[in-house]
Order: C-alpha cells, then structure tokens, then sequence
C-alpha cells in the first residue's frame, strides 16, 4: 500500500468483560460515570441497566458485559459510561469496565472482520464476533473494533435467545 | 411537478371540500319540502357546487387530471340541479355520493391518483347530467398556464394586486390572465388586475416571495377569503381583518399589509412547539424544586413568574392543537345514511357536542372506534321497521352520539334505543367458545356478561356482516381507546338500547400524575387510572388484607377490591397464572412466610394502595409510598423496550431523574386473569371490621387544578378577602382583619406545587381550635358536601396530608389545618417529632375519638412519631379493644356516643389491669369546670383541642422522653 494512502482514525478502547475493545471515537458523544440516578426498568432485557436523564435526553444504559455474556452480570461502580451520538441509535449509553486509551490508528493496522454468515438463530453464535466488524492489529494483540449500529440489535437477540 | 408547499396546502383544502360536499348531500336528502325550503335548497346546492367547483380549478392548475374530470362531471350534475332547483334523487345522490368517495381515494393517493382508473364514475354522472338534457356541459379546466376562460359564474376568480416590483408580471401570467396593469402611487408601486382559476390562499403561496397585496374584485373572488375568515373563527380567535387598501387623510391609496385571519402552520411545527413546551415544563418543574429548596425569595419569585408563564405557554400551545370532534362526527350522517339504505332500516342521528375539542392525535385516532360502534349501533343495534313496531317503539330508531367535556377529559356516548344485549345469550356463546366457566359465569353480574364482548375474538354475530365488520371489533375498540389512556364500557338493557361510553384525556402529552416509591425508585400513575389512594398502619396491614380464593382483596366500601403487589409484578416477566397468584398469596398470608415477611421487610408495617381504575373497573395497587402529585411530559419507552406493557412511557421528574410511568391497564393484564368485584357474601366475614362514616366537609380550590377540603368541624370561619387587601412582609403575607393581622396560608407553598395568584376577591378559611393567627387561602369554594370516607384508609405519610379521597368524581386532598398554619406562620416544628432512635420500642396508643378527621389527625402525629396506633369511635370500643390488648397510652376524646370519655376513664381506673394506666383527655370542652371533670375523673392530663405544641409535649411526659 502506498503510505499516502494510509489514513489514521481514532478510536477509543476500553476494557470489560477481561478483553480489550476498540470503538469508533466518532461514535461517542461522551464518556462520564455511573451516577446513583439510575432508573432501572423491570422486564427489561438482562442486559438493561436502565435509564439516564443526560442533559434532558433519556439515555438508555446497557451493560456491555451482561450484553456479551447474555445474562445478567454483577456490576461495580467505578465502571465508566460511554454516551453514544444519536446518529448510532436511540440515546443509548454503554456501561463497560474501564477506560485504556484514545489511539490514533493507522489504516493498515486494521482488518475487516467478516460477519456476515453469522445469524442470531446459530448455535454457535457469539455476541462479540456479532458486535465485531473490523480488528486492529498492534504489536501483541488483536484488538476488536465494535460496531454500535449493531448494539441495540443486540439487545433483542439476546432477548430473543433468553425468551 | 408544482410545489411541494402547494400541493399540501391542496391536499388541506380538499379535504374541507369534500367535507364540504358530504355534509351538504346528507342535508339535501334530509329536505322534506322543497318548495317551502327552497332558500335552504339553493343554500346547500350553492354550497356543495362551490366546493366541487373549487376543487376543480385547484386540481386543473395543479396538473391533477383525474380530480379535475371528476369534480367537472359532479359539478355538472350539481350545477343542473341548482337550475332547476331540486333536490337529488336516491339514485342520483347516490351517484353523488359513489363521486365523492371515488375522490376520497384519489386524494388518499395524490401523487398517483392520475394512474387510478376513473372511467366509470366519469361515465357514470356524465350518463346522468344527459338526463337533463341541458345542453353541452361545460369543459374541464385545462392544466397549468393554459387557463381557458370562463363566465364569471363559471369559477374564474378576478383580483387586483398590487407589487411594488413589476418583476411579478412574469409570474401572474403563468398563474392566469393578466387583463390590466399600470403604475400607482407616482410609480412607486404597480396594480395589476389578474383573471385566474386559483383562491386567494393559492395564490397568496403562488406568489410567495414577491411583496404584494391582493384583493378580490368579482363576487366570487371577494367571498373566498371571507368563507375561509368564518373557518377561522371557529377555529381560534383571531382579530377583524382589515381592509387591504385604506385612504389616508389626503385621499390617497396606502398599501397595508392584509391582516391575514388565521395562517395554516405544519403539523410537524406544531408537534415540535408541543415537545419543546413540555421540554419547558420540566425544567419549570426542576427550577420549583431548586427555588423552593434555597428558600431564596427572589429565587422563588422569579419561579413563580416562570411557572406562569410556563403555563400559559403550554396552555396556548395546547390550544394550537385542539380541533372540534366536529371534524370526526360530521362524518356521521353519511355513514347512517349508507347503513340505513343497505338495511331497509330506518335511522335518525343525533350528535350533541360537536364543538367540544380534543388533541388532533386523539381526534385522528378515534375516528375508526367511532366509526365501528356508530357501524354496530345501526346494525345490531337498531332493529327493522317492522320488528320496531311490533314492540311498540317508532318505526324510526334513534342513535344519539352525545359528547362533552368534563375535567380534564371528554366523554363521547353512543346510545340506541334498539334491542340491546342479552347478557345470557353473550354468556352462553362465551361458554361455548371456552372463554368463561360455569363457575366463572355464576359470580359474573349481567353487566360482566356484557362485557365478555370485549374480549378478543368475541363475536355474537351469526352472519358475517360488512356493515358493522365481523363482530371481532370491540377488542381492537376497546385497546385503540386504552392505548389513548381512555376507557371504553357498555351499558345495555333488552328492549330498551345500548349504550357505548368512551373517556378520553384532552391531550396526550402532559398529563397530571401521582408520584409513587417502589423500592429505591419512583413511578408514576397517570391521575386518570387514579381513584383514590389509602394507607394502612400497623395490624391494619394483615387484618384488612385477607386471602380469597387464592387472590388478594381488601374491604373497600360495599365490595371487596382485588389487589396486586407492584413489587411482585416487577419481579416476574411474565404475566402472572393462578398458580403464580396463589404462590404470591401464600407468600404474604401464610402464617410462617407472612411472619417472615414482615419480619424481613418493616415497610410491611405501613403500606399505601393506590385505587387504580380503568373505565369502571378497579383494583388496588400495593405499593410502597405514595409521594405527591406531578405534571409529567410522557417520553415514550425506547424501542428495546416497546414490548414491555406494564409501563406507558418514561418521564424526566422535577428533580432530574428519570421516572416510569404505570401502564394501568398493562399491569391488570399482567397480574389479574379478569377485574372483578367480589362480592361480600363470598369473603371472610373477618375482615369487614371498620365502619365509613360520612363527614360534613367543605371542599375547595386553591389556585390549582387540585381540590382540596375541611371538615366543618375544623373550621371557625370564612372571611371573603380582595387580593388588593394582601400585604406582603419578609417573604410572608398579611391581610388586616378588624385590627388584627392574619397570616395567610397558601397550600402550593406548603406542599410545593403551582398556584395561580388570583386577582380580586377570594377566601380566608381561618381554624377552629387553637390560636393561630393565621388562614388557609382559597381561591374558590365550592360548597358543603357529606364525604364518605373510610379513615381507616387514609393517606398519612404525606407530611400535612390527612388524606385523599373521591368527593363527588374528583379526588380531593384532606390538609391538615394545624400542620398549614404553623409552616405558615414559620414555627419550627422539627421538635414536634421525637428522634424514634431515643424510643426504647415502639409505643402503644389507643385513641378513642368519634370524629373521624380527629381521629385521623391524633392517628397521624402519633403514627409520624413512629408510634402503634389503633382507634376507636366511641369509649366502649374502646375499653374493648383495652381489654384484649395491651396499650402504653390512652388518649381519649370526652364527648363521644355510647360510652363517653369520662365513663370510659371511670371504668379503666376501676379495672385491676389498667388502673395504672396512662391517660390523656383530648377535647374542645374548654372551661375550667370541663378541666376539673377530666382530671377528677381520672385522666392524668387535660389538652384542648388542638395545639400540637403542646399535644407533644405532654406524650413526652408521658414518655419520659425529655
């Protein structure tokens, strides 16, 4: 490849569920903490923490744990919350671990991640692959990059899959 | 294609057209006597020529062919019978009629509407008029420039206009004929007189961007802009138009820009208006609490100002929403007429209450349920001609739909004087499908039978109907106008009619709420699924609450109300089956795991119920708290979660969290299998231990929408006050009464919420007993009622609430006089509760009192105070009650009916058990000598009714809690 041709992104990684993951930082609207005004809601998929009132918006706040696992997770509270822009979904807010860094990457560092033969009905579905759609390569590891678009159909699979 | 903004402002104008045409045809079939109501006659024909016409011109300009050719062959057949003039015959008001409708679809599908085949209605009417024999009708309007001319009673529109440019020449020839123009006002402006196919409105958007006035000439053009000025005003108040061209005092011409009455604004603007005023109430409802939380008076001030004009805002901006059910009920007679011809039937409608009006997302989704019960009422509803005779009734039957509005909601009533419905038929058809049992049917009320309707795939028909659909409609009725947070009901008797009620709020997006706790979190109940909300204390928590056949209940007044735990329906997902029913009931009734419970959980010892209804059906909703009443803007559930029925929406509160709002009707779904009344006879007889008693009480508004009310007994006067009268000092105020100074109370500083300064005059209800110097201010007093009221139930935790309960339809709110005065008067009563920690454990306390707003109020500082209360109405219930328990406390009223106090003291201090016993009288017998009596009859302390200083100071005393 021509290194003019090299185009750099940031993106944002984070870690939860014991992993690294990696999101577009162009799909975050802003990252703040857990605070005690939370308002859980009954019935609602495991994975629903509940909702948040950020500045006049009803955020919708999913345990990304509880979404890659498909059941319900024990939460701590020193975890962060990434806000994400409206142009992903509904409001919707991402409870995950911890926050690593924000890294500029460089496009030949990153490789699609196929996903499109995976369907919610096979048995041998995984969420992370599902929420997967490209991977960063570094030096020692192979970082996934999530694609939030996918995130709210997420919910209802694992919803699905649970009911 | 034209443009876009055109278009829609012809789709809007259609639809007032065929409107229009519709309502005119129904009233011409209507017409007995021609000759005797010829000006009426010629009226509607004019009318419904006009709007055909209109519309032709419209659709020729805008390039709608179809349209165009229709209208054109209508308004030749309406403009041969306008000649003559005569009304339409069946067949050819039929044929009117089938036009009509044909045009109905091809505004449905504007855009395309060139592409749906018309030949045959065209064929049709142009196959009619040549009965006339009139000669060659006239053409249809040609498309876009090529404006064809036409007799001035043919629909050609002539204005004058004036443009200070004369670059707008270019655009009125494409709009028509231009036939003069010359320079005005020493050339500074130029006139042009334009002959065109397009009404004023058209042509106002035509020449959007260009500054011009216009100003219709001929007869035609001139009564255009005044027919839709009477459209306006029906609408909203607008001011009186002005002139367009007014001389000044030289005589010379002055251009003023035209007051235009009433200007068409997008739904969608509306709609984003509508979002951001409940946007404004939120932070309105945020800045009250911080204001009222500082205590900061310009803070307060400026949040008073604010929540005004807040309310205003969102009032006018309400109102921009608002239309007349006229718009859904004139659409009535047409579908009358249609069902009658079909039947053979004979039917007479009546609609009342076509003014009254209703949110336009309401408006648009009533229009199919009413269309199907009016559908139902004329078709199984109103019998033949024939069988009507023979039961002695008019061969014309009469279907009335009555509408009006009540507080805070509209009621639409459709009623028939048919044959009504057979309960039994209703209940033998639902056992044959398996829906009911014989059990269930036995303890069903013929009003329960009628309501098995309702259920999804009822049908009683015993033929497929087109008229009334296939009797699978009332389901989707009843949930269309529960999903609107409405109620549908049925009320019928044989021989006589039916009767279908719906209740409706007035607008979707903000509602009045109750504020309630569950767990750490708040919910809300909209106030229409609200009827009252009740308390139990202590013993009352097991012994009122009893176990019937596996459900839950509570005596409440004649019957016995299902319940449902909320905590238990948020624990479970799925909808509750019998089995999970009766675990619940277990959990709570057994005597080992109901130990456990309450053991576990001390909120046990204290619960609220929240009388919830839906249509006139209720059940009692357990909860943990019921906290106060909130104005909510609904936000809807976001879309992971739509699925989930228990819930209407979510809200952001005053305080900034977020809150979930009850879906009433959703949690009945969840938890009961069917709302029902149980009747007495089939519970156990145990748990009907408390009597009601009716109160005199004085109800009253204090600047809100809320209602409160006294009992007489507590009041000592009312004084009529000027607000002009008021002094205001320190953040309090003040009005001289004789030469006395008088603090007034008002109740939305006490308890938080919005009252409205009144101007002019209002009233000062001054206390009873103690010596405040102070009164409760009232902006209207509506009257002296007896309240029934359990005061068993009432809600307490609401500091300076006694309690809630239904006067008349209207829930009212009990304050407590002595707790509003002294926060008025600014006395510190953070030293009338005892710590409860310094409370070795809790105390006892029996009080026997007969008034039941005493006994209430004695009951509720005690229990604020982390005592066990129980009562009694008279003394010897009360030395019952001492007899089989043991009590820390008497506190005894003196006068009271079968036993009064003082025999009541007697009998204690002469009783082994309870002779050490301590006692307090409490009463309003005031004298020395009524001192003396208490105390020499064995009471260790006096207190006169009602200082609460000193009330506790003396259980202090007692208590040695100093």
């Amino acid at each position: 490849m021509n290194s003019l041709e090299i185009i750099n992104h940031n993106y944002y990684f984070f870690c939860c569920a014991g992993r690294k993951w990696g999101i577009d930082i162009a799909a975050i609207r802003e990252v703040g903490e857990l605070t005690d005004s939370l308002c859980p809601v009954p019935h609602a998929q495991h994975s629903v923490m509940g909702y948040l009132n950020v500045r006049g918006d009803i955020y919708q706040l999913i345990s990304f744990k509880s979404l890659l696992s498909g059941k319900k997770e024990r939460e701590g509270t020193n975890g962060l919350v990434l806000f994400l822009k409206d142009s992903v979904g509904q409001a919707l807010g991402m409870y995950v671990d911890d926050a690593c860094e924000i890294l500029s990457v460089n496009s030949d560092s990153i490789e699609n991640w196929d996903t499109k033969n995976i369907t919610a009905s096979d048995d041998k579905f995984d969420m992370s692959e599902y929420l997967t759609s490209k991977v960063y390569r570094n030096d020692s590891e192979l970082i996934p990059l999530i694609d939030p678009s996918r995130i709210e159909e997420a919910i209802n699979i694992v919803w699905k899959k649970n009911t | 294609m034209a443009d876009e903004e055109l278009i829609e402002s012809f789709r809007l104008e259609s639809e007032e057209h065929l409107e229009a045409i519709e309502k005119e045809l129904v009233a011409l079939e209507g017409i007995e006597d021609p000759v005797a109501q010829e000006e009426e006659l010629r009226e509607r024909l004019n009318s419904a020529f006009r709007a055909a016409h209109s519309l032709k011109g419209a659709a020729g300009f805008l390039g709608f062919n179809n349209i165009n050719s229709v209208t054109h062959a209508m308004e030749n057949i309406l403009g041969e019978l306008r000649e003559m003039p005569s009304c339409p015959g069946v067949e050819c008001a039929n044929l009117l009629f089938d036009a009509h409708d044909a045009l109905t679809k091809l505004f449905e599908e504007l855009e395309a509407s060139d592409r749906i085949d018309v030949d045959d209605i065209i064929s049709r009417l142009d196959k009619y008029v040549s009965r006339f024999g009139a000669g060659k009708p006239a053409a249809p309007v040609k498309t876009s420039a090529a404006v064809e001319e036409q007799s001035s009673s043919g629909g050609i529109f002539r204005f004058r206009i004036l443009a200070v440019d004369k670059s707008v020449l270019a655009e009125l020839q494409v709009l028509g004929n231009v036939v003069k123009f010359g320079d005005v006002d020493n050339g500074n402006k130029c006139e042009f007189v334009l002959e065109t196919v397009l009404e004023k409105d058209l042509l106002l958007l035509a020449l959007d961007g260009y500054e011009v006035c216009i100003e219709g000439l001929n007869s035609e053009a001139a009564a255009v802009p005044e027919k839709k000025a009477v459209i306006a005003r029906k609408q909203t108040p607008v001011k009186k138009a002005q002139p367009l061209v007014k001389k000044n005092g030289a005589g010379e011409n002055k251009i003023v820009k035209p007051m235009e009455s009433s200007v068409r604004v997008p739904v969608a603007l509306l709609g984003e208006l509508m979002s951001l005023a409940g946007e404004l109430v939120l932070v309105r409802n945020q800045h009250l609490r911080w204001a009222s939380e500082t205590g900061d008076h310009k803070a307060r001030d400026i949040s008073s100002r604010l929540d005004t004009i807040t309310t205003e805002l969102q009032t006018s901006i309400l109102r921009t929403r608002m239309q007349p059910l006229d718009k859904v009920l004139s659409r009535l007679p047409r579908i009358v007429r249609d069902i009658s011809q079909t039947l053979g039937k004979k039917i007479k409608l009546e609609i009342i209450g076509r003014e009254v009006e209703v949110d336009k997302t309401i408006l648009e989704s009533i229009v199919d349920p009413l269309t199907h019960l009016l559908r139902n009422s004329c078709d199984h509803g109103v019998e033949m001609p024939e069988d009507r005779i023979a039961a002695g009734k008019n061969e014309t039957g009469l279907v009335r739909v009555v509408a009006q509005q009540e507080s805070g909601h509209i009621s639409i009533a459709i009623s028939d004087d048919g044959n009504g419905i057979d309960p039994h038929k209703i209940a033998s058809i639902a056992l044959k499908k398996g829906i009911v049992s014989d059990k269930e049917l036995g303890n069903m009320s013929d009003q329960d039978k009628i309501a098995l309707i309702m259920l999804p795939g009822f049908s009683t028909a015993e033929s497929i109907s087109n008229i009334s659909g296939r009797g699978v409609g009332m389901d989707v009725v009843k949930s269309a106008i529960e999903k609107l947070g409405g109620s549908f009901e049925i009320k019928s008797e044989i021989g006589l009619g039916t009767t279908f009620m719906l209740n409706l709020p007035l607008t979707l997006a903000i509602i009045q709420s109750l504020v309630i706790a569950e767990g750490k979190n708040k919910y809300l109940i909209p106030r229409i699924n609200l009827e009252e909300v009740i308390n139990l204390v202590g013993e009352d928590v097991v012994a009122r609450i009893k176990a019937v056949n596996g459900q839950e209940v509570l005596n409440y007044h004649n019957s016995l109300l299902q319940l449902v735990r909320l905590s238990e329906v948020f624990a479970a997902a799925e909808p509750f089956d019998s089995r999970k029913r009766e675990e619940i009931t277990r959990k709570y009734h057994d005597s080992d795991s109901a130990a456990e419970v309450i053991e576990t959980d001390r909120e046990a010892q204290m619960l609220d119920i929240a009388v919830v209804r839906i249509g006139q059906k209720r059940f009692g909703l357990i909860i943990d708290r019921a906290l106060e009443t909130e104005e909510i803007v609904v936000k809807p559930l976001h879309s992971a979660q739509s699925g989930i029925k228990i819930f209407l929406g979510s809200t952001i509160m005053g305080d900034g969290s977020v809150a979930l709002i009850l879906d009433i009707d959703g949690i009945a779904k969840h938890a009961l299998s069917e709302i029902r009344y149980i009747e007495r006879d089939h519970a156990d007889e145990e748990c009907l231990i408390h009597s009601e008693s009716t109160q005199k009480v004085l109800s009253f508004s204090a600047g809100s929408r809320d209602k409160f009310a006294l009992a007489l007994s507590f009041i000592r006067r009312i004084y009529t006050i000027n607000s002009d009268d008021i002094n205001e000092l320190g953040g309090k105020e003040f009005v001289m009464i004789g030469n006395k100074s008088i603090t007034l109370a008002r109740l939305g500083k006490i308890f938080g919420y919005r009252e409205k300064k009144i101007d002019g005059e209002q009233y000062l209800i001054m206390p009873r007993y103690g010596s405040y110097s102070c009164g409760i201010v009232a902006s209207q007093i509506h009257g002296i009622q007896d309240a029934l009221i359990d005061f068993q139930d009432s809600m307490l935790k609401k500091e300076g609430i006694l309690g809630t309960s239904l006067l008349g339809k209207e829930l009212t709110i009990y304050p407590d006089i002595y707790y509003v005065c002294e926060k008025a008067l600014g006395a510190d009563t953070s030293g009338l509760t005892f710590d409860k920690h310094r409370l070795p454990e809790p105390k006892r306390v029996l009080v026997a009192e007969d008034t039941p707003f005493f006994r209430q109020l004695v009951k509720s500082y005690l229990v604020s105070d982390a005592m066990i209360v129980d009562t009694a109405v008279n003394g010897r219930e009360a030395l019952e009650m001492l007899s089989k328990s043991d009590y820390d406390l008497l506190l005894s009223d003196i006068e009271m009916p079968v036993m009064n106090g003082l025999e009541l003291i007697r009998e204690v201090r002469n009783s082994d058990k309870l002779k050490h016993m301590p006692a307090i009288s409490l009463t309003s017998l005031n004298t020395e000598e009524d001192k003396k009596k208490c105390l020499d009859a064995g009471y260790d302390t006096y207190l006169a009714k009602l200082n609460r200083e000193e009330f506790h100071d003396s259980i202090k005393k007692i208590f040695r809690l100093n």
